[in-house]
């Protein structure tokens, strides 16, 4: 066997920020990036469950922020105390996100905003100030957990559809802009996990309706680590040639 | 909780529905137009005109607009 051979999947010596930690997907791409060797902060806003994560990860040099992510001056005091300990690091997951089922006529201009603020504008905060305290080494990777919905329509979700294809437009426009850093931006585009966001939404639906969504999903619903592995993939050297992308984990909802 | 006023809000989730046509004893799933996207409506309505939360749940075991007043009545009370 070559020794010289390395695993180009592995997030071995990296340092990565997740955010959305606390829960659902974000929490199982922290656990996986942790297993595949990375060192990793992770931000959330629910002590108790960011602790809970925290206790899952594989040991390594790995922090905790609680921090709201749509507080900028508490957000730029969290990035500033990661690089402190960390110098830069080499990529992030963002995985905030708040669903939000209302008819079209319901939806007020807070809504969208609420749903803006939280889905895409933190996240691109977060990269900018990264970027600004010269916070990403080379080659690092970022990573938007988005949604198969910013492509595919659902009734009821108008305004958390137009989020979802918010990052995922602005993701592009990003990885360009940054390709002279050498810094890769991609999205993840899941269909539906089993998450409490998502018990959440389906608790609001008729039963039939719900049986119909799971019948989209011709390999069933996702578990967050299927969303975590993709995201592993994006952040590893596996996908160095990869930028502006987004990766579609849906169970073959979209082929439909 | 005004029942009227209450009966407005309701129609109001329905595009193409004439006034006259809901009354309180009106079936729910027998207005035409009703769908899944409608149980939505009302739930929103609920949250937003009243400040109740209610759920699929809740809108199963109710058959007419009546009972749905009271249920959001009794939530309300209970708040």
């Amino acid at each position: 066997m070559d020794s010289s051979f390395k695993d180009p999947f592995t997030l071995e010596g990296k340092k990565i920020l997740v955010t959305g930690a606390s829960s659902g997907i974000g929490k199982q791409c922290a656990v996986q990036c942790s297993y595949s060797g990375a060192n990793v902060i992770i931000f959330g806003r629910d002590a108790d469950r960011l602790q809970d994560t925290f206790e899952k990860l594989k040991a390594g040099d790995h922090r905790k922020v609680i921090v709201d992510v749509c507080d900028r001056n508490a957000l730029d005091s969290a990035i500033s105390e990661v690089l402190q300990h960390y110098g830069s690091i080499d990529g992030m997951v963002y995985s905030v996100g708040l669903e939000h089922s209302l008819p079209f006529n319901f939806i007020k201009l807070e809504d969208y905003q609420t749903l803006f603020s939280v889905n895409v504008f933190a996240g691109f905060e977060i990269c900018r100030l990264l970027l600004k305290k010269r916070g990403l080494n080379k080659n690092s990777s970022l990573v938007f957990i988005s949604s198969i919905l910013s492509k595919v329509a659902n009734p009821g979700l108008v305004a958390y559809c137009a989020s979802k294809g918010a990052i995922e437009s602005g993701v592009r426009a990003l990885a360009l802009e940054l390709v002279p850093n050498k810094i890769r931006v991609n999205t993840v585009l899941p269909g539906v996990c089993k998450t409490s966001m998502t018990d959440k939404f389906f608790d609001k639906l008729p039963e039939e309706r719900v049986k119909d969504i799971i019948k989209l999903h011709p390999l069933g619903l996702g578990e967050p680590e299927d969303i975590a592995h993709a995201a592993v993939f994006l952040l590893s050297g596996a996908s160095k040639w990869i930028t502006g992308s987004s990766l579609v984990v849906d169970g073959g909802y979209s082929i439909h | 909780m005004e029942e009227n006023k209450f009966l407005r809000n309701f129609i109001e989730v329905f595009d193409e529905v004439p006034t006259e046509a809901i009354t309180m004893n009106t079936v729910l799933r027998a207005i035409e137009g009703w769908s899944s996207l409608v149980g939505l409506s009302i739930i929103a309505m609920a949250d937003q005109e009243y400040g109740v939360e209610i759920d699929d749940v809740d809108l199963r075991g109710i058959k007419t607009v009546g009972e749905l007043f009271d249920l959001i009545q009794k939530k309300t009370n209970v708040k």
